[in-house]
C-alpha cells in the first residue's frame, strides 16, 4: 500500500513535467535591446514536431513587424484606405525614422543546412499582392513526415517601430509584442493558417514551449511573459541578460524601460475566496468542489511612477479577475501574471499577451470610474480568451473578442457594478458633476453593439469587415450583446455551464465558432443554430415593436334584428338607452404587434406579450414571431395600460427596445427631464456663441 | 479707483437695471424653445408613450439612447444644422439686444422701459452689426494665427515629454491660452460698442481706432478688470454645479426643480453678461471724469 501510495505521489509529480516535455513547439530565442539603434539583434531555434498525418513540404513564419516597413504593406494599406490621414487606432502617424522590420539574416537546418535561398514572402489573402512580407515560406529539403521533428535555426534582426499596433518604442520605454519570426499553424489536411498581417487582424499560434533571453541595459526594468529563471549582468557591457521560461503558450512579449517599478504580491486564492463561494460555483457547475478550487498566482505589477498611487488599484482589478475567471472558466494554469502599465505615448496599452499584458490609466483618473479596473479585467481576460481557448483572431475574432467583453461585463458587474461617466475636462475627471450618470458594460456595449448590425455579420474574417469600426463593434459589443442575449434565453446558470465546459474542453486548444455553437446545443440541451445563424452569421436586425394598443367599450348593436316570427329594430336612441342603463360596461381591446426587423426565432421560441388592464390584471400571450404582425384581441370589463413585447428583455440585440412598450397614457416626465437637460445646454451654448456678438 | 471697486459699482448698476438680465434670458428661452422644437418633438414620440420614458425619469437610460441613436442617425446632419442655424441667427440676434443692454446701463435713469429698450437695440443695430462684421476677420486672425502658432510653440514642449504630466500641462495651457486670447478680443470689441453708445459716435473704424489707443495705454488695467468680471461667472457656475449635483432628479416636481434652478443659472449667466458691459462702461466713466477733473 505505501508503494502504492508513493507510486502515485510520484506519478502525481512526474505526469505534469511529461506533459510539459510533449509541447509539440519548441523555442529558445537570445534577444539583444540596442536602444541607441532601436534595433533587436536575435536567434531563435525552433523544434518542430509533425504531428499531423501529413507530409509537410515548406514551413511558413508570420513576420508581422514588416507590416510596419512601409505603406504599401497590407496593413499600412487597408489603415490608410480607411484614414486617409495616415493616423489609425489613436496610434501615432509613422513618421521618418519610426519604421519597423524583420530580416531573417539566415535560417538554416540543426544539422548545418543552409535554406536562407529558400525564403521567400507569401501573401494567401492576396495572392498578387507583391509587397507585403509579413508571411514567409521556408520550403523544405524534404517533406517533413508525421511524428518527426524540424530543428530549425534563424539569425535575424528588427528595427523596433516607433509604436504602432501596440508594439515599439517612445522614449527609453518599449513594448516588444510580436517581435520574433514565428510559425503559422498547421492544419491537417489544409496546409498553414498563416495569415498576413491585417489591420483589424490579431493573432494565431501554436501552444509551445519558450525560452527566452533578453539582455538590455543594465538600467532597464524588464517585463516578461513567463517565469524568470536567470539574470546575469555584464558589468563591462553594462548589460543584464534576463532568462524567462514558460510552457504551453503561444505568444511571447517582453517590456523593458528604465522607469517602470515593479511591485510583487501574491493572490492568495483562501483569502480571496470563501468557502461558500465554492460551493455555490460547484454546485452551480456541477462539478466536485476540488475541480472549482484556486491556486496561488504571483502577481507582478510594472507601474510608471506617475501612477504610483493607483496601485492597490490595479491589484485589486486582477485579484478580481484571477478570482471570478478562476472561479467561472478554470483555474488560472501559470504560477505567476504580469501586469504592464505601459510606457507613456508607447500606445500599447489594453493589448493581452500569455502570462503578461497592458492596462493603461491617466494620472488623474476618477475614483467613481471603473476605469482602468475594465481594461485590467479585460486584457487578463483575454489570458482565458485567446491565451488559453486559443481561436483563430483572424478568421473569428469574436470567439476571442465578444466572448472577453462579455465576459468582463460580468466580472465587473459582480465586483464593481455600475461605474461613473469619467467626463474628463483637460484631463481631470468631472465625476463630482457627473457622477450621477452611470452606466454598465452590457448597457454600452448593447448601445454600441446595435448600430453595427447592418455592416457586417459577428462571424467573418477580420479583413473583411467594412471598416474598422464594423469590425470592433460587431466582434466586441455586438457579440457580447448577443452573448448577454444568449444568456438570457438559456439561463444565467446554463449559460456559466455552456462556459465552464466549452473552456474547461477546448483549454490549450483552438476552438472555432462551430466548437461553440455545439458546446451551447449540448449543454443547453437545445437546438440553437437558428439564434447564431441570424445574429452571428447574418446582418438580420432584431426589432419587435408594440405598433398599436387601444380599447373601446363594446355598446349596443343598431340595426334589423331577426326576432321571434318579426324583424326587430335597434335605433341609436334605444341603443344609447341600453348602453346608459348599463353598469358595467365591457371593452373589447386589440394589441398589435410587428416585427420590423428581419432576425426570427427559431421553432419552439416564443415572444412573450404582456397586457395590463386598468384593474391590475395582465394577460400575457405568446407569438412565435414569424409574420409582419400579428394581433390580440380581448373582451374584459377594464382597459388596457399597456402592452409590452419582451418584458424581461430577453432580446438585448433588439435594436430598439423603446417600441417593445407602448402605454395609454403618456408619460412625459422623463421626456421633459431630459428635454429640460438638452435645453439647458443649448442655452448655454448660445450664450457662449453670443460672446462673438 | 481700484478694479475691485471698479467691479462692486458695476454690480450695484447692473442689480438695479436686474430687468436687463431678466428680458436677456426671456429672450434666450424662448428662442432655444423654438430651437429645441423639433428634437423635443422626436424625443416625445420616441419615449413618450413607452417604459423608456419612465426609466429615463430616474435616470440616464443608456438603452434609450442608443434606441434613439440608432433610429435617427440618418437625420443627425439636419439636427446639427438646426442648432448651426440657430447658433447664427442667435448671434445677430444680440448683436441686435447688446445695443439695449448698453444703451440701458448708459441711461440716467434706474429703470428703463422696454419700449427704450428696443429703441436703443434699434438705435445701435447697424454700428454694432458693422462692428460684429469687422470682428470676424480679428476673431479668424486669433484662431487662425495666434492660436496655432501658440500651438506649435507648445507643442514642442509637449511633443519632447516623456512622462504624463508636463503633457497634460500643455495641453491645459494651450486651453488656457486660447480662453485668454478670446477674452481679450471680446473686451476690446465690448469697449468699442461702449464708446460708440456713449459718444453716440456713428463712425464704427474711427471708434475702434480711438478704443485702440485707449485700451493700448491701459491694456492690463482693463483686462484684469475684465478677468475680475469672468471670476464672478466662474464663481456663479461652481455654486450652480454644486447646488445642481445634490438635487434628487427622478420626481416629476423634482424635474421642474431641476429646470428653475437651471434656469436660475441662465439668468446669472445673463446678469454676468449685464455685469461685463457695466464692469466696462465704469471704467470708461472713470478716465472720463479724470480727464474732464484734469
Amino acid at each position: 500500500m505505501k508503494k502504492l501510495l508513493i507510486f502515485l505521489v510520484f506519478l502525481a509529480l512526474v505526469l505534469p513535467i511529461a506533459a510539459q516535455v510533449a509541447d509539440p513547439i519548441q523555442y529558445e530565442i537570445w534577444v539583444s535591446l540596442d536602444p541607441a539603434q532601436k534595433m533587436l539583434q536575435g536567434r531563435e531555434t525552433i523544434s518542430w514536431t509533425n504531428t499531423s498525418r501529413d507530409a509537410i513540404p515548406d514551413f511558413w513564419f508570420h513576420l508581422y513587424w514588416n507590416a510596419f516597413k512601409n505603406e504599401k504593406s497590407t496593413l499600412m494599406t487597408e489603415a490608410l484606405r480607411d484614414e486617409p490621414s495616415g493616423t489609425f487606432h489613436g496610434d501615432t502617424v509613422v513618421k521618418d525614422g519610426g519604421w519597423g522590420w524583420i530580416d531573417v539574416e539566415k535560417i538554416g537546418l540543426a544539422d548545418g543546412t543552409d535554406l536562407t535561398a529558400a525564403m521567400e514572402f507569401m501573401t494567401p489573402d492576396e495572392p498578387g499582392n507583391r509587397d507585403d512580407q509579413t508571411v514567409m515560406r521556408v520550403t523544405l529539403p524534404k517533406p517533413l513526415l508525421p511524428g518527426e521533428t524540424l530543428k530549425l535555426e534563424l539569425n535575424f534582426k528588427a528595427k523596433v517601430p516607433r509604436t504602432i499596433r501596440r508594439s515599439g518604442y517612445y522614449h527609453n520605454g518599449y513594448f516588444i509584442g510580436q517581435w520574433f519570426p514565428k510559425p503559422g499553424v498547421y492544419q491537417e489536411g489544409k496546409g498553414w493558417n498563416c495569415h498576413q498581417y491585417h489591420l483589424n487582424s490579431e493573432f494565431f499560434a501554436d501552444f509551445a514551449r519558450f525560452k527566452v533571453h533578453i539582455t538590455v541595459p543594465a538600467a532597464y526594468v524588464v517585463g516578461s511573459a513567463g517565469k524568470e529563471t536567470a539574470r546575469r549582468s555584464d558589468s563591462g557591457r553594462k548589460t543584464s541578460t534576463y532568462t524567462y521560461e514558460q510552457d504551453r503558450i503561444h505568444d511571447f512579449a517582453w517590456t523593458a524601460d528604465p522607469d517602470y517599478i515593479k511591485i510583487e504580491r501574491d493572490f492568495v486564492a483562501a483569502a480571496e475566496v470563501s468557502p461558500a463561494e465554492y460551493r455555490e460555483v460547484a454546485g452551480t457547475l456541477r462539478l466536485p468542489l476540488e475541480a472549482v478550487k484556486l491556486p496561488d498566482v504571483k502577481m507582478i505589477l510594472l507601474i510608471n511612477p506617475e501612477h504610483r498611487s493607483q496601485v492597490d488599484r490595479h491589484f485589486k482589478a486582477l485579484r478580481m479577475a484571477l478570482k471570478y475567471y478562476g472561479l467561472w472558466y478554470g483555474p488560472y494554469p501559470y504560477a505567476q501574471v504580469t501586469l504592464v502599465d505601459p510606457p507613456f505615448r508607447s500606445g500599447s496599452g489594453g493589448m493581452e499577451y500569455q502570462t503578461i499584458f497592458t492596462a493603461g490609466t491617466q494620472v488623474l483618473p476618477s475614483p467613481q470610474a471603473n476605469h482602468p479596473e475594465t481594461v485590467i479585467v479585460h486584457e487578463f481576460g483575454h489570458g482565458y480568451w485567446y491565451g488559453l481557448s486559443a481561436s483563430n483572431e483572424f478568421e473569428e475574432a469574436w470567439l476571442d473578442e465578444g466572448i472577453n467583453t462579455y465576459s468582463t461585463g460580468k466580472v465587473i458587474a459582480k465586483a464593481y457594478g455600475a461605474g461613473a461617466i469619467p467626463l474628463p475636462l483637460f484631463g481631470i475627471p468631472l465625476t463630482r458633476y457627473s457622477g450621477s450618470l452611470k452606466y454598465t458594460d452590457l448597457e454600452l456595449d448593447r448601445v454600441a453593439g446595435i448600430q453595427a448590425v447592418r455592416y457586417d455579420p459577428v462571424v467573418n474574417a477580420s479583413w473583411k469587415f467594412y471598416d474598422s469600426m464594423s469590425y470592433a463593434l460587431n466582434v466586441y459589443m455586438r457579440a457580447g450583446t448577443c452573448m448577454n442575449t444568449l444568456e438570457n434565453l438559456i439561463g444565467k446558470e446554463a449559460m456559466l455551464r455552456v462556459m465552464r465546459t466549452f473552456h474547461d474542453r477546448f483549454r490549450f486548444k483552438h476552438p472555432a465558432s462551430a466548437d461553440f455553437i455545439a458546446t451551447v446545443n449540448e449543454v443547453s440541451g437545445r437546438d440553437l443554430n437558428w439564434f447564431f445563424d441570424e445574429l452571428f452569421f447574418s446582418t438580420r436586425e432584431w426589432d419587435y415593436a408594440v405598433d398599436s394598443v387601444n380599447s373601446h367599450e363594446i355598446k349596443t348593436s343598431r340595426g334589423i334584428f331577426d326576432g321571434k316570427g318579426k324583424k326587430d329594430e335597434v335605433t341609436t336612441r334605444a341603443a344609447r338607452e341600453l348602453d346608459r342603463k348599463n353598469k358595467k360596461p365591457v371593452y373589447r381591446s386589440l394589441v398589435r404587434i410587428r416585427r420590423l426587423g428581419d432576425a426570427r426565432p427559431g421553432p419552439g421560441v416564443l415572444l412573450k406579450i404582456i397586457t395590463a388592464f386598468e384593474d391590475g390584471s395582465q394577460k400575457i400571450n405568446y407569438w412565435d414571431g414569424q409574420g409582419s404582425w400579428t394581433e390580440f384581441a380581448c373582451t374584459g370589463p377594464s382597459k388596457i395600460t399597456y402592452a409590452q413585447i419582451d418584458p424581461d428583455h430577453v432580446f438585448l440585440v433588439d435594436s430598439d427596445l423603446s417600441n417593445n412598450s407602448y402605454t395609454v397614457k403618456a408619460n412625459m416626465a422623463g421626456t421633459l427631464r431630459w428635454t429640460g437637460k438638452l435645453l439647458f445646454w443649448i442655452q448655454n451654448l448660445l450664450q457662449f456663441v453670443s460672446t462673438l456678438s | 479707483m481700484g478694479n475691485f471697486k471698479i467691479v462692486f459699482k458695476a454690480m450695484v448698476l447692473s442689480l438695479q437695471k436686474r430687468r436687463l438680465a431678466v428680458r436677456l434670458w426671456a429672450v434666450n428661452l424662448i428662442f432655444t424653445f423654438f430651437a429645441l422644437g423639433p428634437i423635443f418633438f422626436l424625443m416625445m414620440k420616441h419615449m413618450s408613450h413607452s417604459f423608456s420614458g419612465e426609466r429615463a425619469l430616474q435616470r440616464l437610460d443608456i438603452f434609450w439612447l442608443g434606441d434613439f441613436v440608432y433610429r435617427y442617425m440618418n437625420i443627425a446632419p439636419a439636427l446639427t444644422g438646426l442648432i448651426v442655424l440657430a447658433a447664427i441667427l442667435y448671434l445677430l440676434l444680440s448683436v441686435f439686444l447688446n445695443g439695449g443692454v448698453i444703451g440701458a446701463l448708459n441711461r440716467p435713469e434706474a429703470k428703463t422701459s422696454l419700449a427704450d429698450f428696443f429703441h436703443d437695440c434699434g438705435l445701435y443695430f447697424w454700428r454694432f452689426f458693422r462692428l460684429f462684421l469687422l470682428s470676424i476677420p480679428v476673431y479668424l486672425i486669433f484662431l487662425a494665427i495666434f492660436f496655432p502658432l501658440l500651438r506649435v510653440s507648445l507643442g514642442i514642449i509637449s511633443r519632447r515629454a516623456t512622462t504624463e504630466w508636463p503633457a497634460l500641462i500643455v495641453s491645459n495651457l494651450h486651453m488656457l491660452a486660447l480662453v485668454l486670447l478670446l477674452t481679450v478680443v471680446a473686451m476690446f470689441f465690448d469697449y468699442v460698442k461702449i464708446g460708440l453708445v456713449t459718444c453716440g459716435s456713428n463712425r464704427v473704424l474711427k471708434e475702434t481706432w480711438l478704443t485702440l489707443k485707449f485700451i493700448g495705454r491701459r491694456f492690463f488695467k482693463a483686462w484684469s478688470l475684465y478677468l475680475l468680471a469672468g471670476l464672478v461667472f466662474v464663481a456663479l457656475t461652481f455654486f450652480y454645479l454644486e447646488i445642481a449635483r445634490i438635487l434628487p432628479k427622478n420626481r416629476p416636481l423634482l424635474v421642474l426643480l431641476v429646470f428653475l434652478w437651471q434656469q436660475a443659472y441662465i439668468l446669472c449667466r445673463q446678469w454676468s453678461k449685464v455685469l461685463f458691459f457695466a464692469t466696462e462702461l465704469e471704467f470708461v466713466r472713470q478716465y472720463e471724469k479724470t480727464a474732464k477733473s484734469t
